[in-house]
C-alpha cells in the first residue's frame, strides 16, 4: 500500500513543489527529523536508481550509435571516388539484381521465424503443483494468450525476476499485437542477463523489432546471436541476418 | 538526413513509447552528431571520445526536458554542442592537455547543475548495484518514475495494470524493496 507521505516526498525530491508548498515542507523538515530521515534515505534510493537507469540509456544509446555509424554515408573525396566506380559496377549489376525476388516484407520475415516459445513451468524454480501453473501452461499451449498474460502477470508479481515467466509473458503480449509492451518485456530480460534466457530474450525481441518495422534495431541483436556459435537461435540469426541484408 | 524539427524531436523525446524516444535520439544523432564528432578530432579526442560525448551529451538532454526544467531558448543544436563542448573541457583538463578551441559555432551558457545526471558517487553506483538485483517489474517501473518520469497513469498503461493506483502500489512496494535491501546491507556492513 502507498505511503501517504509517499508522494510528497517524490514531489520535493524531483522539484515538482511550487515556491510555497516547497517552503512549507522545509519547515516541516526542520521539525521532524523522522521526516528528514525519510527524505534523506529517498535521496540516496533515488540517485542510485537515476545512476543505474542512465548507465541502461547509454547502453541504448550505443545501439543507437552502432546503427547510424553502419548506415551513415563516407564523407571524404576519397570515398566519392570509390563510390564512382562502386556505381559503375552497380550499374551493370542492376539488371541482375532487378531479376532477383524482391527481399521479404517484414512481416513476412516475422512469420517465417517467428514460433511461440515452449515454455515448461514445472522448473525448480517454481512451485509446479500451484493450480495456477498448471492453468497458465494450460492456456498458453492452447493458445489462449488473453488469459495467459494476465495469470503470467499475477504470477510475476509475486516472482518478478523469474526469465520463464518473463518469456511466457512477453510472448503472450505479442501474440496479442502488444508490441511495446512485448519490447520491454524482452528488454528486460535481456538486462536480466541470466544466461539461460537471455538468448530468448535477444531472438524475441529482434523478431518485435522486425514487427514493427525497426529492421535495422533488430540487426544488432541478431549479430550478436549470429556470432556467438554457442548462442540458442545462432543459426536463425545468421539466416535471418542473410534475409535483411 | 533526417529532417524532424527540434519541435518534433522535443515531443518525440516526451514521448512515452519507447519506439518514439529511440526515433528521436536518432534523428539527433543523423542530424549533430557528425557537428561534435569533427569538433572532438579536431580537439585531440579520438571516434571513441566523440561517442563517448554525444551519448552523454544526449542523457544530459533527455534528462532536462524530461523534468521540464530545460528552458531552451536556442537550438538543439547550439545546446548539444555546448554540453559537448562543456564535457570535453573538463575531460581534456583532467588529462592535463592543451586546449586549443578555435570553433565558430555558437554556444550558450551552462548552469553547474545542467550536467547533474552524469555525476555519481561510489554510494550512487552500491544503490544502483542493489537496484539491479530488483526484479525486472520493479527495476521497470522505478526506471519510469524517477528516470524517465511518466505519470502514474502512463506506467500502468505500459505495464499492463488495471489502473494508476495499482501502479503506485506497486511502485510503493518496490521502493520498500529496494529500502530493505539498503538497509540489511549497512546492518551486514556494520556487523562486519
Amino acid at each position: 500500500m502507498e505511503d501517504p507521505k509517499d508522494n510528497i516526498i517524490d514531489q520535493y525530491l524531483m522539484h515538482q513543489l511550487d515556491d510555497e508548498s516547497r517552503h512549507k515542507f522545509e519547515q516541516q523538515l526542520a521539525a521532524d527529523s523522522d521526516l528528514a530521515e525519510a527524505v534523506e534515505l529517498r535521496r540516496i534510493l533515488v540517485r542510485g536508481i537515476r545512476t543505474q537507469s542512465r548507465d541502461q540509456l547509454k547502453q541504448r544509446l550505443q545501439r543507437i550509435h552502432q546503427t547510424h555509424q553502419s548506415s551513415s554515408k563516407p564523407k571524404s573525396r576519397g570515398f566519392l571516388y570509390i563510390l564512382i566506380a562502386v556505381g559503375l559496377i552497380a550499374a551493370i549489376l542492376l539488371a541482375l539484381f532487378l531479376l532477383r525476388p524482391a527481399p521479404p516484407e517484414p512481416a513476412k520475415l516475422y512469420a517465417t521465424y517467428y514460433q511461440p516459445y515452449q515454455v515448461t513451468l514445472g522448473s525448480r524454480d517454481l512451485n509446479s503443483d500451484s493450480p495456477q501453473i498448471a492453468q497458465v501452461e494450460s492456456l498458453y499451449q492452447s493458445g489462449q494468450y488473453q488469459a495467459a498474460k494476465s495469470l503470467f502477470e499475477s504470477l510475476l508479481a509475486a516472482d518478478p525476476s523469474n526469465g520463464m515467466l518473463q518469456l511466457g509473458l512477453g510472448i503472450c503480449q505479442l501474440e496479442e499485437g502488444q508490441l511495446e509492451p512485448a519490447t520491454t518485456t524482452f528488454q528486460a530480460i535481456i538486462d536480466q542477463n541470466n544466461p539461460q534466457f537471455k538468448d530468448q530474450g535477444r531472438w524475441y525481441l529482434a523478431l518485435t523489432l522486425i514487427r514493427s518495422n525497426q529492421a535495422e534495431q533488430a540487426k544488432s541483436l541478431l549479430e550478436q546471436l549470429a556470432q556467438d556459435p554457442d548462442a540458442d537461435h545462432h543459426r536463425d540469426a545468421q539466416t535471418l541476418l542473410q534475409e535483411l541484408r | 538526413m533526417d529532417k524532424s524539427t527540434d519541435e518534433q524531436i522535443i515531443e518525440g523525446l516526451l514521448s512515452a513509447d519507447v519506439r518514439e524516444v529511440d526515433k528521436a535520439f536518432t534523428a539527433l544523432y543523423q542530424q549533430h552528431y557528425s557537428l561534435i564528432e569533427s569538433f572532438i578530432s579536431r580537439n585531440s579526442g579520438t571516434a571513441d571520445d566523440a561517442a563517448d560525448l554525444f551519448q552523454d551529451a544526449l542523457i544530459v538532454f533527455y534528462n532536462r526536458i524530461r523534468e521540464g526544467r530545460l528552458v531552451l531558448n536556442c537550438t538543439t543544436r547550439t545546446y548539444l554542442y555546448s554540453v559537448c563542448k562543456n564535457l570535453w573541457l573538463k575531460k581534456l583538463r583532467s588529462r592535463k592537455k592543451q586546449i586549443i578551441f578555435s570553433e565558430d559555432i555558437s554556444e550558450i551558457q551552462l548552469a553547474a547543475e545542467e550536467t547533474d545526471i552524469l555525476a555519481d558517487t561510489d554510494e550512487d553506483r552500491k544503490i544502483g548495484k542493489l537496484f539491479s538485483q530488483l526484479g525486472a517489474d520493479c527495476q521497470r517501473i522505478l526506471t519510469f518514475f524517477y528516470f524517465d518520469r511518466l505519470r502514474m497513469k502512463e506506467i500502468a498503461a505500459k505495464m499492463g495494470f488495471a489502473n494508476e493506483q495499482v501502479a503506485k502500489n506497486k511502485k510503493s512496494i518496490c521502493l520498500s524493496r529496494l529500502r530493505k535491501m539498503v538497509k540489511d546491507q549497512q546492518i551486514d556492513k556494520d556487523r562486519s
